[in-house]
């Protein structure tokens, strides 16, 4: 090790922590945020392998919750799917339709948003893998959850959630009665007709139908029997919903962009200041160095050394608090963080180029500096 | 005997807004392989002007300097701090080590300048020895007196065995028994190694410990001496020299 680059660090150690802190900072932004949006996105696919059902079907227009016209679909057409009406046929090929109900209620733990579903629970353990592993489904004013929203999530007494804990929906206190597994769709399920009285005053009015087809190689020829019958109507098909989401996260692509950027350019910034005041500090060595014949590049290098060692030293902590920072984030909301090494070292490559980008300008200063002058710097 | 470093007809100004300040005009001078000089003159008649151009750290207006058959004076500011590094050690009156570095630290920093890579612990060692700086290798600038800082500061100018020693005022912030030490350091070094060294001084007993003393006043040389007595006997206090 350059002991005079090691020894400077160290010398100086509020200077240190707070460039390390800057180029730390650009790591955690990066690695969280990214790991954020990864996370989120491998959690839904991960749900969706879940649902067997091969097919949504959703009323026309956007079949997000959070629009507004949460519960625009008739559930009348399940019967006209599965039976057809006077005016339709029947969809041929469908062995199953379960009618979902997706509402967006404030947090139960009251940060953020969560979405609550309403299912049909005999229809809908035909089209997903939902099974209760405790308790039982619910009835009226009751609600059901996922084995990991009981373990994350506490009740309205601030006691882990367990059969017979009471939990707000909307607003009011509804006791849990089961749990199940795996995790599909929204972790807070009710009765389909809880949540329309709820809702919609009890009108017969659901999000989607998940539609489940006899033979999944003919699952093209349904959906197309159905976009025939329905035009109007939205269909989905399920093996499509990864590559959907992450389509319309496609601005999530630019925010990332965006943070990776301001990552680097707050590493970038707080080097350079940090560098430019020692180099100011050091004016003095600088021209101690010069009169021992040390060449520009010397000092250059010197110089770059030692934001580099800073920088390094700032991926470490940046590294460590992106760790904690993800099962803190996962402890203390049901958002999934993915820490992945790429991303890391990507942040890490980035850290180390802006602590070199920072350092070039004080260093290349201090290289051309008059040595006569610098010597007699006090 | 071979020069080692000469001037020729050496000219500064400095410009200070619109004023011409003639630093040094039309300075010649020879030091011979060697060779102990003193220079002295009163504040501001160029001699720090004169050392640096000497060592490379600044460019004549006019004239050369050649160090050790090179001529630095017409090089590019590269080859100049390449001849600095290979043939000159600087020795200034505020010491200037690095305060964060050992003494040993400071030593190692100069090799590595030089290019000796991790260094040469045996040379350290002598040069150490040669200061008496043994038992103080590892202790920070801080932690020396200053007598000791500043042979600390020459052992470090002497480490990668330069032709020349440069010292500007070398014992002007030490107190009389220190600059006696000092003193008596470099005249030994000059003595039993051979080593050549131009030093500036305002006191008139220190230049007594060299071979020449040349004065200068106005960018001139007026005068050259050579100490009659023999330099000044060993345990005798050195009076008059302020810090
Ligand atoms: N960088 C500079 N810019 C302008 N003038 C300068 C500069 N350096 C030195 N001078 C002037 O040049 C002259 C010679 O300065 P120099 O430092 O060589 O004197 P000196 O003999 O070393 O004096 P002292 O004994 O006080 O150290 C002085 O008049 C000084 O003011
Ligand atoms: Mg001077």
């Amino acid at each position: 090790m350059d002991s005079l680059v090691f020894e400077n660090v160290r010398h100086r150690p509020l200077r240190t922590i707070i460039s390390l802190s800057g180029v730390a900072i650009g790591v955690v932004l990066t690695v969280l945020t990214v790991g954020l949006a990864h996370g989120m996105l491998r959690n839904t696919a991960e749900r969706q392998a879940n649902v067997s059902a091969e097919i949504m079907f959703y009323a026309a227009g956007d079949f997000s919750p959070a629009t507004g016209q949460a519960l625009g679909l008739d559930t009348l057409y399940k019967t006209a799917i599965l039976e057809g009406t006077s005016r339709v046929q029947p969809i041929a090929g469908v062995a199953e339709v379960s009618p979902v109900a997706q509402y967006l209620q404030t947090s139960v733990s009251g940060v953020g948003f969560e979405i609550v579903e309403g299912v049909d629970f005999a229809s809908y353990s035909n089209v997903t893998d939902l099974k209760i592993v405790d308790g039982r489904f619910a009835v009226g004013d009751e609600a059901v959850v996922d084995r990991r929203y009981a373990r994350d999530k506490k009740d309205i007494n601030g006691q882990p959630i367990a059969i017979g804990s009471k939990i707000l929906l909307f607003g009011r206190p509804v006791p849990v009665v089961g749990i199940y597994e795996p995790e599909i769709g929204a972790r807070l399920k009710l009765p389909l007709d809880t949540l329309q009285r709820l809702v919609v005053n009890g009108a017969e009015k659901c999000s989607l139908l998940l539609i489940k087809v006899k033979n999944p190689a003919e699952q093209d020829q349904v959906a197309a029997a159905l976009r025939a019958t329905y035009p109007s109507n939205r269909i989905v098909m399920s093996r499509d919903l990864p590559s959907i989401v992450s389509g319309s996260i496609g601005s999530l692509e630019v925010f990332l962009k965006v943070v990776v950027r301001l990552a680097a350019v707050v590493s970038t910034l707080v080097i350079l200041l940090a560098m430019y005041t020692t180099i100011i500090e050091r004016t003095r060595e600088i021209g101690v160095l010069k009169s021992l014949g040390a060449s520009k590049t010397f000092i250059v290098v010197t110089i770059v050394k030692e934001a580099l060692l800073i920088a390094v030293l700032g991926i470490l902590v940046g590294a460590a608090v992106s760790v904690l920072g993800k099962f803190g984030v996962e402890a203390a909301t049901s958002l999934h963080v993915d820490v992945e090494l790429k991303w890391l070292a990507i942040a890490a490559v980035i850290g180390l180029v802006s602590s070199v980008a920072g350092a070039l300008y004080p260093a290349i200063r201090a290289a051309y500096q008059d040595p006569v002058k610098a010597l007699s710097y006090e | 005997m071979s020069t080692i470093l000469q001037t020729i007809d050496l000219r500064m100004t400095y410009h200070v807004g619109k004023m011409d300040v003639h630093a040094l005009r039309g300075l010649s001078l020879e030091v011979e392989r060697g060779e102990f000089l003193a220079i002295m003159g009163p504040s501001g008649c160029g001699k720090s002007t004169l050392l640096h151009l000497c060592g490379g750290l600044l460019t004549p207006t006019e004239g050369k300097v050649l160090v050790d058959g090179e001529e630095i004076t017409a090089s590019s500011d590269a080859r100049r701090t390449d001849v600095r590094r290979r043939k000159i050690g600087f020795v200034f009156q505020k010491f200037n080590l690095f305060p964060t570095l050992t003494a040993e630290g400071n030593l190692k920093l100069a090799e590595r300048i030089f290019g000796k890579g991790s260094g040469n612990g045996e040379r350290r060692r002598e040069v150490l020895s040669l200061l008496k700086l043994e038992s103080k290798m590892r202790h920070k600038p801080l932690e020396l007196s200053g007598g000791e800082q500043q042979r600390v500061a020459i052992a470090r100018a002497l480490v990668n065995e330069p032709a020349l020693i440069l010292a500007d005022e070398p014992t002007g912030n030490l107190d009389s028994e220190n600059s006696e030490i000092v003193l008596s350091m470099l005249r030994d070094l000059n003595k039993k190694t051979n080593q050549t060294i131009v030093m500036i001084t305002h006191n008139p007993e220190a230049a007594q410990y060299a071979d020449r003393i040349i004065h200068m006043r106005d960018g001139h040389v007026v005068s050259e001496e050579r100490p009659v007595a023999p330099p000044v006997p060993e345990g005798t206090e050195l009076e008059g020299v302020h810090s």
